[in-house]
């Protein structure tokens, strides 16, 4: 079996007394691979830990089989990386800066420049090359900074909120651009978005950190796996906590939705049924009001994960 | 070649094995190089070097004795004093003149946006998500500036120096033959510690045009403060504090000259001061830089 693509053990990185990951550790074996989190849950710290940009304070990161501690910066060639903030040269054309980017990963200078408006053809930023980046709109920086992380031909994307700043249409052309990279040349994909929608598009694999802890690692087709089967319970007010621990005692899972008076109650596999809903009720010994189709999404999945349930 | 690909491609090329902080190097160095004040600089430079190696090649040919002749005219105008010969004194004299019209603007220009802009567009993020480290950052930015500089300063100069030998009779070489040392070392250590220390007022100041004011603020209040205070207390160690007399008493020692009068810095301290100054400089700007990449 080949290495994992990434590898945490007990990931923790702090800021001086702030602690921004906390013990962190799972594996992502390929593909594409989403880190959900709210604003401060650890995403960027997570992924400039990754590239070396932050010296963990405990445990080990390995990506692509190697040890980030012990591989030296030439890994970051295997990696692109596409920052949340803008990060452009100043002074030069779009096209001279990512050949010169390109040049530092190893490419060839005149390999570097081919490359350089390769890509910027992709991103659809062709016409746009010799324009200096810093007069560029949001979207076209949004590409420009894709373009910048393709460029030396990484077998690992990071990318850090790529679709933020977006216009509907822009986002969707950043989503399809970054699709046709993941599944049609095999580039591993780490995604960290609070864009549920386009983790659900892109990604195989869903890491959900709050607040520093790894709260949940699965796949996407298991988080939403029971978005058939899952039903929306109405309770009388102050029923919820009775029904909530009958329910989690019968294997379900429950999530509350802003709510007090209603949960929703899912399977990992499977539907829940009506009557199942009644039963519990009558064993928490709290009356059921009404039973309706809800549709678990991975936001629900989401919600569920920081709410700390299993 | 094939541009104009519209769909995403593998890279299947070959890649080199250059150090990282190279590319940075050859960019700073374009970068320079697309500015007409910094290219005018450069050929005015090289200029003064073509110039005097014509001169001297035709007065050789014309008056072969003539620097006995110089020596001579100048004992007679400084009576008692040292006389006036084309030997390492002269690339003191010429020195000077590369260092203030050539070498000091051509900092400025070069540098004056060097770091601050990379700042400014949060370029950092992008170097350092790649193999080069905040010290080869700063060795590729940092060489580059000290190339630019030495280009049209120390080439001509030891261009004029190679001139001056095969144009001079036997028994010249042996005056002059450290002067290729004597100007490299005190070159590379002006150039460097202005390249340095413009590089830090960049990123305090990440205005082109403030950093050139502070600059020329700080070089014209070191040079009245140091010399005041020299005259005040009657120790010369305080025109150490004057930037441009720090420069004078480097390129002295450098080339061979005997502690100069006592108006004058000594040399080690001239010495100390500006390594001191590239010293504290880098250390500040890798500080600085690895704050930004490794925390912001």
């Amino acid at each position: 079996m080949s290495d994992p693509v990434l590898a945490l053990e007990a990931l923790t990185v702090r800021y001086g007394r702030f602690t921004a990951l906390d013990g962190v550790g799972a594996t992502f074996h390929g593909g594409a691979l989403g880190l959900l989190g709210p604003n401060g849950a650890g995403k960027s710290s997570m992924l400039r830990a990754i590239l070396g940009l932050v010296h963990p304070a405990g445990g080990r990161i390995r990506v692509l089989g190697q040890d980030t501690a012990t591989a030296g910066p030439r890994l970051r060639r295997r990696l692109g990386y596409m920052p949340e903030r803008d990060s452009y040269i100043v002074g030069i054309s779009g096209v001279s800066a990512l050949a010169h980017l390109a040049e530092i990963c190893g490419l060839r200078r005149g390999d570097a420049m081919v490359r350089a408006h390769d890509v910027l053809h992709f991103v659809g930023l062709g016409e746009e090359r010799y324009r200096e980046v810093a007069t560029y709109s949001v979207g076209m920086r949004q590409r420009y900074k894709l373009a910048a992380a393709l460029v030396h031909d990484p077998d690992v994307l990071i990318l850090d909120e790529p679709t933020n700043g977006l216009d509907p249409q822009g986002r969707v052309r950043m989503l399809e651009l970054i699709a046709k990279v993941v599944r049609e040349h095999g580039i591993h994909l780490i995604l960290a978005s609070h864009l549920l929608p386009d983790v659900e598009r892109l990604c195989n694999d869903v890491w959900v950190l709050d607040r520093g802890e790894l709260k949940k690692a699965d796949t996407v087709a298991n988080l939403t796996a029971a978005a058939r089967g899952a039903k929306r319970v109405r309770l009388p007010d102050g029923a919820r906590a009775a029904f909530t621990a009958a329910a989690q005692a019968a294997g379900l899972h429950v999530l509350g939705d802003g709510h007090d008076n209603e949960v929703l109650v899912s399977l990992p596999d499977g539907v829940v049924e009506p009557r199942q809903v009644f039963q519990l009720g009558a064993q928490a010994g709290v009356p059921v009001l009404g039973v309706k189709a809800a549709a678990r999404s991975l936001e629900d999945a989401f919600l569920e994960a920081l709410e700390g349930q299993p | 070649m094939a541009f104009r690909a519209a769909e995403y491609e593998r890279f299947s090329g070959t890649r080199s094995n250059a150090p990282p902080w190279w590319p940075l190097w050859h960019a700073t160095f374009q970068r320079g190089w697309a500015s007409r004040w910094i290219r005018m600089i450069t050929f005015g430079g090289i200029a003064i070097a073509a110039i005097i190696s014509l001169i001297l090649y035709f007065v050789q040919k014309v008056v072969p004795e003539w620097r006995a002749m110089l020596e001579e005219m100048g004992q007679r105008v400084g009576g008692e004093g040292p006389s006036l010969r084309f030997d390492a004194e002269i690339y003191l004299i010429l020195l000077h003149w590369f260092v203030y019209p050539v070498l000091v603007p051509m900092a400025m220009l070069l540098g004056y946006d060097l770091m601050a802009g990379d700042l400014r567009g949060n370029a950092l993020e992008s170097y350092f998500s790649r193999p080069i480290t905040p010290l080869g950052y700063l060795a590729g930015r940092s060489l580059a500036f000290v190339s630019f500089l030495l280009l049209p300063t120390l080439a001509p100069m030891l261009w004029i120096w190679c001139m001056d030998v095969f144009t001079a009779p036997a028994g010249h070489f042996a005056a002059v033959r450290m002067v290729p040392l004597g100007l490299s070392a005190a070159l590379l250590l002006i150039s460097l510690s202005l390249a340095l220390f413009i590089q830090a007022l960049t990123t305090i100041t990440r205005s082109g045009l403030w950093t050139a004011l502070v600059f020329v603020i700080l070089f014209i209040l070191s040079g009245g403060i140091g010399p005041a205070l020299a005259d005040l207390t009657d120790q010369r160690a305080f025109m150490a504090l004057a930037f441009w007399d720090n420069i004078f008493s480097v390129a002295n020692g450098f080339l061979g000259y005997p502690e100069p009068a006592r108006q004058h810095a000594p040399f080690a301290l001239s010495v100390s001061i500006l390594g001191g100054i590239t010293l504290l400089c880098f250390l500040y700007l890798l500080a600085k830089v690895k704050h930004r990449a490794l925390v912001g």
